[in-house]
């Protein structure tokens, strides 16, 4: 089995390598020889000239969704071993998994209800339709993300109807 | 020969991971820090391979290098300011914290070396080649280890509860 | 599968899961009412405890020797229900619903997002629950989990406070590493044994799967440097939960950061969670005389130093719930007494002490909940003349703190007597029961402190704490509790003494009378 790793191993040195090798062998030769200047080693941003620095403060809604992603990627862990033995063990084992996705599934509904996978935020549980409209209500989409608070909630909103 | 390889194929495996986890420790930003840190994950991932626990190997990429690792970048970037010097240098603390590894090391060492593992009944001597152990962690999962298995789940359910209701602050 | 036996597990998390939901679409304006389910759930898992399809024999007589009765566990051994997890579910769902009553006043106060307290509460109870019957280091660690995730959160539900925000950090890293030193020394104790169950499984008489009871019965597995190493480590993860030395220093800020009824939660319900588990590996690994021969100094000295911290540590705190939080790390140590010297009656005196304190020291919480809500402090000094204003809520106090220190003719007194005199069975611990003693008088002085402030003090304050029905309850059961197992304890002290003889510890090898 360790062979297989071996040729994952020589893949990723080899990819490596390519890289290594392309930028800085073959493109010393390649590349035509100009002065070097300040701008050069500037950041480049589409050819817009950069402002501010790249460490801005995230929404604290970016890692909300992370978490629900790494929760999510540990259930898939665990289920991975289950699908190679589901056909041995038959229905027993997939009733275990059932419930252990089950008890999942509520942790799903229930940043879903509370709406932490929420783009738009949100205080409270609209119709899609209210959703919509709530999106072109928001003026700029960087208020999302400097914000969240920028758009604050009537109490009752929190009401479900 | 095919020895002389796994052993190279570890050895580098560890040099990858104390360095870059040396570097983690030593590094001046913590953007820095945080890249080192993803070597280290891979080094682990390597040795996990190396001695033959593929799906410990792939665990440690999807859920270390794909998930924790970008929680962290995102937890750097929701602080107020990520200054570049973020450690204070006081010798004190490296004298401190030295003193705490060397025990640490010494107490597990002399732990590891006083084992006679050979006498171990259930340790085997290696030379066999290894068998993919995804099935057998799945049979171990649904059988022996059912009832972990299982609270599992409500494990992962409190986490994804509580650090929603954490980050969220309880407006909703 | 056996999965009767499981019904109070799967009420508590079926009932969690539900609250949950229930939450999810309940509107705003009728979200007061949650906590009557979240209360019927511990009820119903206390009156499921009592049915007669659990009451299964722990231990059966196989060829003269005593072994797990296979008919008592489930989950392929996982799972094991005797006499000392059915004694601490009762306490834990007793802990949680005396909890859910208490903490509906403090919740009032947060107008929105309060469905997570009931539900955490719950899965931490179900966490408690497992704790109690987890036979395998597997289990045990994520029961343990689970009852530590919910704490880390519970502690910080009070987004707007910085100090409950610091103290969920605080529990979050120590609580961390305690989890890691325990990992770490279960992988030494596979690494050793090469099993993590603690019981074998027999298939057609034909033994499928080894265990470390039955491996260190048969001396198949002998004691080693790294079974004793993986073992300490188990021990100091399980020391964080219990707060002993030297993993007590979350304890005070803890204890005060915390909401108070979750501070009330995890004095008690984390507290014993840890207690039970160090009983069950203990008794796991009495089969080994070296190792109860390396363990027991070991222990002895935590709880000596613990005992020594925790009271000493109380005497100048100005705050009752740092007063009650160093008081804790003293109890913790008293109850490390009796497991110090577990191999005489040391087993049923912690049994008693801990299903005591459950009581006990919930009773002082609501108290001080009920004091801090008319004062909005936690001072001592706002206790003055508490006995004038509210005589009753004073005296609940008074009794409260006296049982804590102790004091006949309540349940505490029983507890400490039966613990203290558990040492004095052998020879080499009888300096532990001094350190007891010494203790005890320690301890009464800084109750006395209290007390004296309650009765002798001019008041500060003039506001009196309005005492609703739910409190009234909780005060009033946790105050008979009190009273009648002071007077009469022998009820509660025959069924520990017949769940420790259960047990089955391993006789002492050398120095102990009573076997």
């Amino acid at each position: 089995m360790q062979q297989d790793f071996l040729t994952i191993l020589m893949f990723m040195l080899f990819g490596a390598a390519f890289v290594v090798l392309n930028m800085v062998a073959i493109g010393r030769l390649l590349r035509s020889k100009t002065k070097y200047t300040a701008q050069k080693s500037a950041t480049y941003e589409c050819g817009e000239p950069t402002f501010g620095g790249a460490f801005i403060r995230f929404d604290i809604r970016f890692y909300v969704i992370c978490l629900v992603f790494v929760i999510f990627d540990v259930e898939v862990l665990f289920l991975f071993p289950w699908a190679v033995v589901l056909k041995p063990l038959g229905w027993l084992a997939f009733i275990e998994a059932f419930v252990f996705v089950a008890v999942l599934a509520v942790g799903l509904a229930y940043v879903w209800r509370k709406g932490d996978v929420d783009w738009i935020p949100l205080h409270g549980h609209q119709a899609p339709g209210a959703r919509l409209s709530e999106m072109d209500a928001v003026a700029a989409p960087s208020s999302a993300v400097t914000a969240p608070s920028s758009n604050p909630a009537p109490v009752t909103a929190a009401a479900d109807g | 020969m095919e020895g002389l390889g796994i052993q190279l194929a570890f050895y580098s495996f560890a040099a990858v991971t104390i360095g870059s986890a040396l570097l983690a420790t030593m590094a001046k930003k913590i953007v820095n820090s945080a890249f080192a840190l993803m070597a280290t994950f891979f080094g682990v991932a390597g040795i996990y391979g190396v001695l033959g626990s593929d799906f410990m190997a792939v665990t440690q990429i999807v859920v270390y290098v794909g998930g924790i690792l970008i929680l962290l970048c995102f937890g750097m970037l929701l602080t107020d300011r990520v200054p570049d010097e973020f450690r204070v240098r006081s010798p004190r603390r490296y004298v401190g914290a030295s003193i705490a590894a060397t025990l640490t090391f010494v107490g597990l060492a002399w732990a590891i070396s006083g084992t006679a593992w050979a006498r171990l009944p259930h340790i085997t001597d290696g030379s066999a080649e290894a068998l993919p152990t995804t099935a057998l962690i799945g049979n171990a999962l649904l059988t022996d280890y059912l009832l972990p298995f299982e609270f599992a789940s409500i494990v992962l359910l409190v986490v994804l509860v509580g650090a929603a209701r954490v980050a969220r602050g309880g407006t909703r | 599968m056996n999965l009767t036996l499981l019904l109070p597990e799967i009420i508590v998390i079926v009932g969690g899961l539900a609250v949950m939901l229930r939450d999810l679409w309940l509107p705003a304006d009728r979200k007061d009412g949650l906590w009557a389910w979240a209360l019927a759930v511990p009820l119903i898992a206390l009156a499921a405890t009592f049915l007669p399809q659990l009451d299964v024999a722990a231990r059966i007589s196989v060829d003269g020797a005593m072994i797990v009765n296979p008919e008592a566990t489930a989950l392929s051994g996982s799972f094991y229900l005797d006499g000392m997890s059915m004694l601490l579910k009762r306490a834990f769902c007793v802990a949680a619903a005396l909890v859910i009553l208490m903490s509906r006043e403090y919740l009032s106060e947060l107008n929105r997002g309060q469905g997570e307290f009931w539900s955490l509460a719950l899965f931490a109870l179900s966490g408690m629950f497992f704790c109690a019957s987890a036979n395998d280091f597997m289990s045990l660690f994520v029961a343990l989990e689970v009852v530590t995730v919910s704490f880390f959160v519970l502690v910080a539900f009070k987004r707007s406070s910085g100090t409950s925000i610091e103290a969920g950090l605080k529990l979050l890293v120590m609580g961390s590493l305690s989890a890691a030193l325990m990992l770490y020394g279960i992988a030494f104790v596979y690494g050793a044994s090469g099993t993590v169950f603690f019981d074998q499984v027999v298939v057609n008489g034909e033994v499928t799967r080894t265990g470390l009871r039955d491996l260190l019965a048969t001396g198949q597995l002998v004691y080693s440097t790294e079974l004793l190493i993986g073992v300490m480590l188990i021990f100091l993860g399980l020391g964080f939960k219990t707060s002993a030395v030297p993993l007590h220093v979350w304890v005070p800020d803890v204890y005060q950061g915390a909401p108070t009824p979750v501070t009330a939660y995890l004095s008690v319900g984390s507290k014993l969670a840890g207690f039970v588990l160090m009983l069950r590996v203990l008794e796991v690994f009495s089969r080994s005389g070296p190792m109860v021969d390396s363990l027991t100094p070991f222990l002895a000295l935590v709880a000596a130093v613990t005992l020594f911290y925790g009271n000493l540590g109380a005497l100048p705190q100005s705050n009752i719930k740092r007063l009650l939080g160093y008081s804790s790390i003293g109890q913790c140590g008293y109850i490390l007494l009796g497991i110090a010297s577990a191999w005489t009656v040391g087993i049923s005196g912690t049994l008693f002490y801990m299903t005591a304190y459950v009581v006990t020291n919930l009773a002082a919480f609501a108290v001080v909940i009920l004091v801090s809500r008319a004062t909005n402090s936690h001072e001592i000094d706002d206790y003055s003349g508490l006995g004038r204003k509210n005589p009753l809520l004073a005296a609940a106090l008074t009794v409260a703190l006296l049982s804590l220190a102790g004091v006949p003719p309540f349940i505490g007194f029983f507890g400490k007597f039966m613990l203290i005199g558990s040492t004095f069975g052998s020879d080499e611990l009888r300096w532990l029961g001094l350190v007891g003693m010494v203790n005890v008088v320690i301890a009464l002085y800084y109750y006395l402190c209290v007390i004296k402030r309650i009765y002798m003090r001019e008041e500060r304050h003039p506001a009196k704490s309005v005492v609703p029905l739910r409190l009234k309850v909780v005060l009033a059961i946790s105050m008979a509790a009190l009273v009648i197992g002071g007077i009469a304890p022998q009820f509660l002290a025959d069924k520990t003494a017949e769940i420790a003889e259960e047990l089955q510890f391993a006789p002492r090898p050398r120095g102990g009378e009573h076997r």
